[in-house]
């Protein structure tokens, strides 16, 4: 074969001779993808950018574009039914949003606490090097969906602690707010006094308008700009410590990838994993931009969130996390994991990135 | 031939009942809804502590409620029909037009829905599926249950309803 | 045949069924099956699953049950039978009365949710009988509701905002400005026109003669406070209350069905046997509204699927025309797919389509967006695939007839075009709220 590269251990040439040197008819592969997120929206992006990827490195053999908007062939919370049936070939979407299939889907999508003090990079260490994918693959196994190939796309931000009318000063400070938080932090705020509502994304915005809610957590700064939060509340926290990590994730349908030559399966996990990197470090300088303008043309002002009320979110996803570990033998067993890997990787790097202001303080305070 | 035809009146007056009572039973619902919202609005303005429940439960008796309602509403020809032409068409020719459009449009859709459905809410029920949305995560798959149940109630009424085009067609009486 | 051929082919063989008048919601689901297996094969049956679900676990759609049963209340109890009385006596001479104030709480309606179903089943329960009662002319009745109900998409909150602000780049909240004082326009223009036809021919819009509204105007006060301000009062308060934020849209529903139920007892109007039937009919109206998402959800589903929407995209970006004339374009195509397919449809296919362009033609974004909505007001309205008309027809009383309907549609579309050429030629209209308020 002419490919330059040879295709790993996994996948050994199977022709029994030399092909010619240019392959007259190659399969072309059209492939229907969708995305979770709405057009135009950053996570939307960073799949668009996978599937440009894609398509380019393949040469046309495989054609994943248009990402499809969420509803165009399936509802967002349908993608995964739909990759394990074939309806879609690729599905863009989060972990987080299968939590009714199993609470341990949150581990990848919105484990706060770090956990256990990990950042996303050290949480991608765990995935690819601490047994992190292969238990993301036995849950959706478990969970019957074992006709889905994942992959991750994007590693998450940290998310702010939100969007407030005035400036929070301790922790006693949020109970009585009405706020729209998702996932499985909506607990870890309800310990907080808060009157956590959960709505889409989609609904934040006329709720607020309309002071049905008067605080929100969204994403990171850049998307939570496209969203318009800024135009209601100026008052906006960070850091937070409810979702510190997390990924967008690629789904591909099991029949579909098997269908591709070795060397296409390769260059979908290279370009997946090729895009989660630029698009990880893509959302600080997106974000960075983005702060700056939500300051100078929306009038918002970022507020340190005091420690004292970190402390407390921590103490509650404890006993959050406690809860789950002994509800579902599943959630336990990942998150022991992380906190295997996390007690070697986390003090380990402590002895470096000793502080990340030490040198920061140095040069940019 | 009289005697499948008695079994066939019986059949189509069975359908009916059972349609109704699924319709009728289910309608109360609209009764918790209302009263789970209403407590919702006065536990956030009164107690300052909204329930976890409501949103939730809101839209699982919603969607009982008007699925299992799908089989009467047809009996009763209150799914919409654009009548500007079938209007002026001949008895015989609505049955004509019905009953081809129930073996061509109607059965296969609903089948459809049907026999997924089955998959669906057994898959549900393996994994003990639960709400994804709010902190309550109350149980998915009896939600998702009650879908292929509504569609096998509105499958026979759909029978019962092709029996009355088809009588229709073949210039008999509307009976039954 | 290929399959954007075969998506096309959709749209004629669903306008046959639907005037062939077989019930809608199967007719949109049984021929996306058939031509959605024809052209994509068993993937469109767990398709079909997933978006008949999604209309099941919907968080939005609740609203329509909860609406529909506190419409179901006050119509039994005669309630706004009574209101709509005292009403035209009150108005005295104006002609229309009633149809006025279908628009205007239709308005109000259209700021409180983003559901268009809702507000014309309910207007379709309350207004339209009242209206027939008094000798409207049916036509002038059912537009009035039509139109009003429609008003919904376009008056914030709106759905088709939400989705169309990230894809611009535009804030959802400056996008709600813009879309306010279009909505007004929309529904001014409607009021002026039931005004002016009423006018010119009172048979349309009758006012009672003066013997019939000759009383003491104490006592038309009296009446007023006993059978007039409640209605208005429950309306108004639910509808004021989500606009003012106190309550989620489902949640005002369920108080307006509260209070619905209170104002009957009040009127010593409710018997057991009314509320029952108030329930049933709930949820029949309910099962048709519902089952009818049901059919258009998998029909924008399938017709998606099979790439209905490159058709089009193929075509717009070939067009050698200036901005003018592409935008022309667009907003004919907007408009003669409105009568094809459902709205969301029309959304997904174009938003990736124009989001790109947009900038690129040299137009406000901000601008575009509300131009593009107001246009879509009118697919709601135009038949086969009419949404509205759909609603409005399952709720009906006896002795309408849809060719009424159909020609009762007719002048609320063109005010609906007339409204479009207004904000194309004076883009103040709707750029003048967002910059007083955002600069
Ligand atoms: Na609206
Ligand atoms: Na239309």
């Amino acid at each position: 074969a002419p490919e330059a590269a040879p295709p790993e251990e996994e996948a050994p040439p199977e022709e029994e001779e030399e092909a010619p040197p240019a392959a007259p008819e190659e399969e072309v592969f059209e492939w229907k993808s969708q995305s979770a997120f709405g057009l135009g929206s950053w996570d939307y992006l960073c799949g668009e950018d996978i599937c440009k990827r894609i398509d380019e490195m393949s040469a046309g053999r495989i054609k994943t574009m248009p990402l499809l908007a969420p509803g165009t062939i399936v509802p967002a919370f349908e993608i995964l039914d739909a990759v394990d049936k074939g309806v879609l070939e690729m599905g863009e979407c989060w972990p987080g949003y299968w939590v009714g299939k199993d609470s341990a889907f949150t581990l990848f999508s919105s484990a706060c606490g770090g956990p256990f003090g990990m950042d996303t990079f050290d949480h991608m260490g765990w995935m690819f090097y601490g047994g992190g994918y292969e238990l993301w693959k036995e849950l959706l196994t478990k969970t019957g969906y074992k006709n889905v190939v994942p992959f991750i796309g994007k590693g998450e931000f940290p998310e702010p602690l939100g969007w407030f009318p005035k400036p929070l000063e301790k922790y006693s400070d949020l109970a009585g707010y009405k706020m729209r938080v998702a996932g499985l932090a909506a607990e870890v705020f309800k310990e907080a006094g808060v009157s956590v509502v959960t709505v889409s994304g989609a609904e934040i915005l006329p709720l607020l308008e309309k002071g049905t809610i008067d605080a929100s957590e969204y994403s990171d700064p850049h998307s939570d700009m496209r969203l318009g939060i800024a135009d209601v509340l100026k008052y906006y926290h960070a850091p937070g410590i409810h979702q510190p990590t997390g990924y967008v994730e690629m789904l591909i349908n099991r029949q579909t990838f098997e269908a591709l030559p070795a060397d296409l399966q390769n260059l979908i996990e290279l370009s997946c994993h090729e895009m989660l990197i630029k698009n990880t470090v893509h959302e600080y300088v997106l974000g960075q931009e983005a702060l700056e303008t939500l300051k100078s043309d929306y009038g918002v002002t970022l507020v340190e969130s005091p420690d004292e009320i970190l402390l407390k979110l921590l103490e509650s996803w404890d006993k959050v996390a406690a809860r789950e570990c002994a509800a579902n033998p599943n959630f336990k067993k990942i998150y022991d994991s992380m906190e295997d890997y996390a007690s070697k990787i986390v003090p380990y790097r402590r002895q470096f990135f000793k502080d990340y202001s030490f040198a920061a303080d140095y040069y940019w305070k | 031939m009289h005697e499948s035809r008695r079994f066939v009146d019986s059949f189509i007056r069975l359908v009916d009942k059972i349609s109704e009572y699924c319709s009728k039973a289910f309608a109360w619902l609209i009764i918790p809804m209302v009263g789970g919202l209403f407590y919702e609005v006065i536990a956030r303005y009164v107690f300052t502590a909204p329930t976890v429940w409501a949103y939730d439960l809101t839209y699982m008796l919603y969607g009982t409620l008007f699925v299992m309602g799908s089989a009467y509403a047809l009996s009763k020809n209150r799914h919409v029909r654009i009548d500007v032409f079938y209007q002026r068409f001949s008895p015989r020719w609505k049955g004509i037009t019905d009953a081809c459009l129930y073996l061509l449009l109607f059965f296969p859709f609903v089948l459809v829905l049907f026999i997924k459905g089955i998959n669906y809410a057994s898959h549900s029920w393996t994994i003990r599926e639960a709400s994804p949305a709010g902190a309550w995560r109350p149980p998915l798959y009896p939600l998702k249950t009650v879908l292929p149940v509504a569609m096998f109630v509105l499958l026979l009424q759909g029978a019962a309803q092709f029996v009355r085009s088809l009588r229709l067609a073949l210039g008999g009486k509307q009976n039954g | 045949m290929d399959s954007q051929t075969l998506a096309i082919l959709m749209l004629p063989l669903v306008a046959v069924g639907i005037f062939a008048g077989f019930p809608v919601f199967a007719v949109l689901a049984g021929v996306s099956l058939i031509v959605g297996y024809v052209g994509w094969g068993p993937p469109v049956l767990d398709q079909m699953m997933s978006r008949a679900f999604w209309v099941l676990m919907n968080d939005t759609l609740p609203a329509v049950p909860l609406f529909v049963f506190m419409g179901c209340l006050m119509e039994r109890a005669g309630i706004a039978e009574r209101a709509f009385g005292i009403l035209q006596v009150a108005l005295g001479p104006l002609k229309g009365s009633i149809a006025l104030a279908t628009v205007f709480l239709c308005t109000l309606f259209a700021a409180g949710t983003g559901i268009v179903g809702a507000p014309v089943t309910v207007m379709g329960m309350l207004a339209l009988p009242a209206m027939m009662r008094r000798h409207y002319d049916i036509p002038l009745a059912t537009g009035s509701i039509l139109a009003g109900g429609t008003l919904g998409i376009l008056i914030p909150p709106s759905i088709m905002l939400i989705l169309y602000g990230p894809l611009a780049g535009l804030s959802v909240a400056r996008l709600f400005t813009g879309g306010i004082m279009p909505g007004l326009l929309l529904s001014g223009l409607y009021l002026a026109y039931i005004s002016i036809r009423c006018t010119l021919n009172p048979k349309m819009g009758p006012s009672l003669p003066p013997e019939e509204r000759a009383m003491p105007k104490l006592k038309i006060l009296f009446l007023v406070v006993r059978d007039m301000f409640p209605f208005f009062f429950v309306i108004i308060a639910v509808l004021g209350s989500i606009i003012m934020g106190l309550a989620a849209p489902t949640e005002a529903a369920a108080v307006g069905a509260v209070c619905g139920l209170l104002l009957a007892a009040f009127y010593k109007q409710l018997t057991w046997k009314k509320f029952k039937e108030a329930v049933f009919e709930t949820t029949a109206v309910s099962a048709f509204i519902l089952t009818i998402t049901i059919g258009a959800s998998v029909f924008t589903g399938v017709f998606l699927a099979l790439g209905g929407g490159n058709v089009i995209t193929d075509f717009l970006l070939g067009l050698p025309f200036g901005p003018y004339g592409v935008l022309t374009v667009i907003l004919l195509i907007v408009f003669i797919l409105g009568f094809f397919i459902d709205w969301i449809a029309i959304l997904l296919i174009c938003i990736p389509i124009f989001g790109p362009i947009v900038p690129m033609l040299g137009f406000d974004p901000l601008w575009f967006a509300l131009v593009f909505a107001v246009c879509l007001q009118t697919s709601f309205l135009t038949p086969p695939f009419a949404v509205s008309i759909f609603y409005l027809k399952g709720v009906a009383p006896p002795g309408v007839e849809l060719s009424q309907i159909y020609r009762g549609v007719i002048p609320f579309v063109t005010l609906q075009l007339i409204g479009l050429a207004l904000v194309v030629i004076f883009p103040q209209i709707i750029l003048w709220l967002p910059g007083l308020m955002y600069g």
